[in-house]
């Protein structure tokens, strides 16, 4: 439907890209009962309509919004931004499968190692994570970050939105191996605008 | 003189989980309970009649058949049994419904949604969970009841004109 719309307005060519990740991680948490997925990206109604639709019991938590920020004046009066690194409060071993978009890329170089910790804690045994870094350093200025839809089980609709970057961290390929170093990647994916996808399990 | 009055015959509506223009209709349009901008509310709070909410409530809220609106400055912290709710404020607590939750752009919610159907604006504050529960009868036959119905009372109506 939302295809359909998005087509018509022309937006298609430009925004709309086919995802190889997605069905494969909605089919394969589909062949497990009860299944729990953690949002940690932008909230966005129509993924939380489609992922409920799925049948799945969706949580969702702007992990960068609910950031808060520190300001540290230090001995040289310079002024350096840090986030405060924010534990979860869920039980460990809770859910089937957790969705990073657009998330590492936003965080300083410490604070990818230790999400994924806190990651590792709250995800299952064979838990699938779905990640999405950007392979593009962004312009010098870039004041915005990404609103990710899901169209239907196979395309995703990239939107930007405004969002104050403090951060940037661009992750080459090894870098991403050494991060998710506890996860078995299933499936990468070069997106046409530049995105990669991957598809990671935990390991036991 | 005879003239009858075009009854509107409403069009079948298959839910898309966005809601109608009925859904966010202003409480000024409608009779509703008013919770004011300096009123604090404490306990248990029932009823059979719709609530919007612009000042504080603390404790649970159970209006199954009714409509609650949370208005921009109104505050929250109860666990909700409602049959919709839009949430424009704050709200802290689970929330129950057994037909819709809209939660708008300016609207922030804490707690789990138990409900068939939701609505939530791109970018609003929620941490929670999402339960859809499936309505207890959801053919198609029902959804195009309306157009029955309202056929019905015209044919009604007409046996009425005729027998004037």
């Amino acid at each position: 439907m939302l295809l359909n719309e998005l087509a018509n307005k022309k937006l298609f060519s430009t925004k709309i890209y086919t995802s190889k990740v997605l069905p494969k991680y909605i089919n394969q948490l589909k062949k497990r009962g009860n299944i729990k997925i953690l949002d940690l990206g932008y909230v966005c109604g129509k993924n939380i309509e489609f992922m409920s639709n799925q049948g799945f019991i969706i949580y969702i938590e702007d992990y960068l919004n609910s950031l808060s920020v520190k300001k540290i004046d230090s001995k040289t009066k310079k002024f350096e931004y840090v986030y405060e690194f924010k534990s979860f409060s869920y039980p460990s071993n809770f859910f089937d499968g957790i969705i990073c978009w657009d998330l590492f890329d936003y965080l300083d170089i410490k604070h990818g190692p230790w999400l994924i910790n806190e990651i590792i804690k709250i995800i299952k045994q064979k838990g699938l994570l779905f990640c999405l870094f950007d392979t593009k350093k962004p312009e010098s200025k870039k004041l915005t970050r990404k609103k990710i839809t899901m169209c239907d089980n196979s395309h995703l609709l990239y939107d930007e939105v405004k969002f104050h970057r403090i951060f940037y961290t661009f992750y080459e390929n090894r870098d991403i191996y050494k991060l998710l170093k506890d996860f078995n990647i299933l499936e990468t994916f070069y997106v046409k605008n530049g995105m990669r996808e991957i598809l990671a399990q935990k390991i036991n | 003189m005879w003239k009858k009055e075009k009854q509107e015959v409403k069009s079948p509506v298959f839910s898309t989980g966005v809601p109608s223009k009925e859904e966010f209709r202003k409480p000024s349009e409608e009779k509703m309970a008013f919770v004011g901008k300096t009123v604090i509310v404490k306990g248990e709070l029932s009823g059979k009649e719709d609530l919007y909410v612009e000042g504080s409530i603390e404790g649970k809220i159970f209006l199954k058949d009714n409509t609650l609106i949370i208005g921009p400055e109104g505050k929250v912290n109860a666990e909700i049994h409602v049959k919709r709710i839009t949430i424009n404020g704050s709200v802290n607590g689970n929330i129950h419904a057994s037909e819709i939750v809209i939660i708008n752009k300016t609207g922030s919610l804490q707690g789990d949604i138990f409900s068939p159907r939701i609505s939530i604006a791109d970018g609003a504050h929620f941490k929670g969970s999402v339960k859809m529960e499936k309505i207890a009868c959801s053919s198609p036959f029902q959804k195009e009841r309306p157009i029955e119905e309202g056929k019905k009372e015209q044919k009604i109506e007409e046996k009425k004109t005729k027998n004037i």
